[in-house]
């Protein structure tokens, strides 16, 4: 499991030049501590409790509380390294909050405890009645330069929910404040996607008591259906350009992927079997597109070109594969049945390896972070269905708050900053 | 007008310290469409299916699990609609098809209308046209029990029909 | 990497030098080979040599070699069975001590490997293949006393995440109980490597 590498080569001067190679790493989460500087005010406790919810939820920091410190400085020239090494804290991050009437400002910096100094500094500035947000923008800006890549605790989430006979399509933060209903209905509201510009989405609706596809602009709430059709059309799926949506429609006799070209509406046909063919979702070159066919006799996963039309099967563990998406040009996520349990597994497309993420046991409509490493998902508990997650890196699991008898198919926003 | 000034004052903000980089929160602004309140007409004017009233099904054909064939105990309700419905050509009957809620969202609403078309190929075949029959899939969406058990899916997975004038 | 390569070259030098002068004596008698009591006669030393270039566990053998030769330079007339006995304990000692170094070498860096691999907490953009180099110098008492970037994964997070397990783990205990040769040849100055698998 651990492999050492020692290189040892002799030069004339009898001193060797000793390589020691190190390959792997802990998979624990950094500790650091989140401080108000200087000043200690209503807006700076809040914002450093929004951070710290944050990063905890990531699965990958460890934010020590504050009553477990040995002392409390206000900046950085009142740490005293010896309190924060016997603590093991890696960093501590100043935050200095400034409000006038019509702008928050925040500034934040990094100060690494074995280095002494501080490594990092950002600004955020916002509006004083987007504290929330701007908390987000930062705990962005830490995890990035720990991770290397974008956190995401400045997205969206979308998903659909249902009280009594309403239906809502709700976009929320990601750590599910700050609600804002965008479709309300006494029908069933399915498959909400975002297009990658976050300006606008798609859905499928039951308003006109079949399944219908309509595009909304988020900003206008202006709608447009994109067929018409006496069949069902379903399954949107933004193309990376924002300028095609796939579907399904059984408007040719049974359910078949399509694609439409939003301007022109020009649609190319790009399924024709019996079969059932659906859920399309497209690579991210927007070179193909992965879908659901039962044409072998039960659901699995295909990848077709959408110039050559060229197919090739993908899935072939397990009697039901379906609702797959790319996690990146190499990898996919679906849902995956093996005997009786529905989990979100993801497949590697080079050694065709299926490992399983999830331990529920009811799980669909996996969906993943912009940035790649967290995947949300939906899954039912008795009668409560509630929404669920995995951190990719850190493997640890987390639930939203159920806050609704039934909050299902979670779609993730892109990057909107 | 009011970000139009706070636009300016951050760019000053920005070149004042152009060390430390500096980030401007975008906010996003919604607007909310609620269907509930007024009633939407399709926009193109196709035929809407008006299921205005349709009370109770005449009768419910029920399905096993991942499947969409007809069983045998439903033949019988099947031929008692066909020699309805040849009897009298003003008929058209709606058939609902739905599935438990097991799988994949989409998956299922293509299963669901599979199960409703496999009512209407039966019909056909027994003489009754295919312009008295309408077709619609509702996947998982309106089941009749929404608890989580064997007894609970076998009463979902169904097609149900409705005669419509 | 420039002192590996001249080091080798000096090497390489050295060895044909010896090799040459040898072939110009066994050019006169071949029975000195037919009495070398360690039955490492001529040829095997001409591997012994292509072998430390790729795999350097056996370049003690070079160093044995060359007190050979020396050991055959000597009056080939007759060979005094008694005073080669000695030379082959001698060097037999010194062939134990060496391996019994290396051993302790490996020992010491397969714990350090395992105790930094324990403090690193890895960024999550890396690429295929990246890693990052650091020269590291330890006083006596392993105190990590100079980190020197040596060279750049290219990638900033990266290195100050490795940067960050380095100055974590301070000091290399292990070293104060080896002996100042084994300090100075191997742990005074040494490289640290990071590259994920």
């Amino acid at each position: 499991m651990k492999k050492i590498l020692a290189l040892i080569v002799f030069s004339l001067n009898f001193h060797a030049d000793l390589v020691l190679e190190i390959t792997e790493s802990a998979s624990k989460p950094i500790k650091i501590a989140i401080l108000e500087k200087n000043n200690n005010s209503l807006a700076g406790q809040e914002i450093v409790e929004i951070v710290r919810n944050d990063l905890t939820r990531t699965g990958e920091f460890e934010v020590i509380a504050n009553d477990e410190l040995l002392s409390i400085p206000t900046n950085e020239d009142e740490v005293i390294q010896r309190d924060w090494l016997l603590l093991d804290v890696d960093s501590i991050v100043f935050v200095d909050v400034q409000i006038e009437e019509n702008n928050l400002d925040i500034s934040y910096s990094i100060f690494d405890i074995s280095y002494n100094d501080t490594e990092d500094k950002r600004r955020v500035l916002g509006l004083p009645d987007s504290l929330r947000q701007s908390s987000h923008y930062v705990s962005d800006g830490i995890y990035k330069f720990f991770y290397g890549i974008e956190g995401i605790s400045s997205t969206k989430l979308m998903y659909v929910t249902k009280t009594s006979n309403t239906h809502k399509l709700i976009i929320s933060d990601a750590d599910g404040f700050n609600e804002q209903v965008l479709l309300k209905s006494n029908s069933s509201i399915i498959s909400p996607a975002w297009s990658n510009d976050a300006e606008q989405i798609a859905y499928v609706s039951f308003e006109n008591n079949r399944a219908q596809v309509f595009t909304q602009n988020l900003a206008s709430g202006q709608r447009e259906l994109i067929i018409s059709s006496k069949s069902s059309v379903s399954s949107p799926a933004w193309s990376p350009n924002n300028k095609e949506l796939a579907f399904a429609s059984t408007k040719d006799g049974n359910s078949e992927i399509y694609v439409i070209n939003l301007k022109t509406k020009k649609i190319n046909r790009l399924t024709e079997n019996l079969a059932i063919d659906t859920e399309p979702a497209w690579s991210p070159d927007g070179k193909k597109i992965i879908f659901t066919s039962d044409r072998s006799g039960s659901p699995q996963i295909y990848e077709i070109d959408v110039r050559t039309k060229l197919k090739r099967r993908l899935t072939t563990i397990g009697n039901y594969n379906a609702r797959a998406s790319y996690l990146n040009k190499s990898e996919i996520i679906l849902v995956h049945r093996n005997q009786a349990d529905f989990n979100i597994a993801s497949l590697n497309l080079k050694s065709r390896e299926l490992s399983v993420l999830t331990s529920t046991k009811n799980d669909e409509s996996p969906c993943i972070a912009p940035n790649g490493n967290v995947i949300i998902y939906s899954t039912k508990d008795g009668n409560l269905s509630y929404l669920a997650g995995v951190n990719i890196s850190s493997k640890v699991s987390f639930k939203l708050p159920a806050l609704y008898g039934e909050l299902k198919e979670p779609a993730w926003s892109p990057f909107i900053r | 007008m009011k970000n139009i000034l706070i636009s300016i004052l951050s760019i000053f903000f920005i070149f004042a310290c152009s060390s430390t980089p500096v980030e401007k929160v975008d906010v996003q602004e919604t607007t909310t469409v609620d269907l509930t309140a007024t009633k939407q007409k399709d926009t193109d004017n196709e035929v809407v299916m008006n299921n205005v009233d349709v009370g109770e099904a005449y009768v419910t054909i029920l399905f096993d699990y991942d499947d969409d064939t007809l069983r045998e105990d439903s033949l019988e309700d099947l031929f008692a609609i066909s020699r309805l419905m040849k009897a009298d050509s003003m008929y058209t009957l709606l058939v609902e098809g739905h599935a438990d809620e097991r799988g994949t969202r989409e998956y299922n609403l293509a299963l669901s209308e599979r199960r409703a078309k496999a009512v209407e190929d039966f019909l056909t075949a027994t003489g009754v046209s295919s312009f008295n029959i309408e077709v619609v899939g509702y996947g998982e969406e309106v089941p009749v029990d929404s608890s989580s058990n064997e007894d609970a899916w076998s009463k979902n997975r169904r097609a149900e029909l409705f005669f419509i004038k | 990497m420039i002192r590996w390569l001249t080091a080798l070259f000096f090497s390489i030098a050295v060895h044909l030098g010896i090799l040459f002068g040898y072939s110009a004596f066994s050019l006169e008698s071949n029975e000195p080979l037919k009495r070398k009591i360690t039955n490492v006669n001529f040829l095997e030393s001409e591997i012994d040599e292509k072998v430390e270039i790729k795999k350097p566990k056996t370049t003690n053998p070079k160093k044995k070699t060359e007190k050979k030769d020396q050991a055959i330079k000597e009056p080939k007339e007759k060979i005094n069975e008694i005073e080669n006995l000695d030379e082959y304990l001698k060097e037999e000692e010194l062939k134990k001590e060496n391996d019994y170094k290396l051993g302790i070498v490996e020992q010491i860096s397969s714990k350090v490997i395992k105790d930094i691999e324990g403090l690193w907490v890895r960024p999550n953009n890396i690429s295929n293949g990246m890693f990052v180099d650091f020269n590291l110098k330890l006083n006596r008492i392993g105190i990590i006393e100079s980190i020197e970037l040596k060279k750049s994964s290219g990638n900033q997070t990266f290195d100050r995440a490795a940067l960050t397990a380095i100055r974590k783990y301070k000091q290399v205990k292990y070293i104060r109980n080896i002996d100042d040769e084994t300090f100075r040849t191997y742990f005074a100055d040494f490289t640290l490597r990071f590259k994920p698998e």
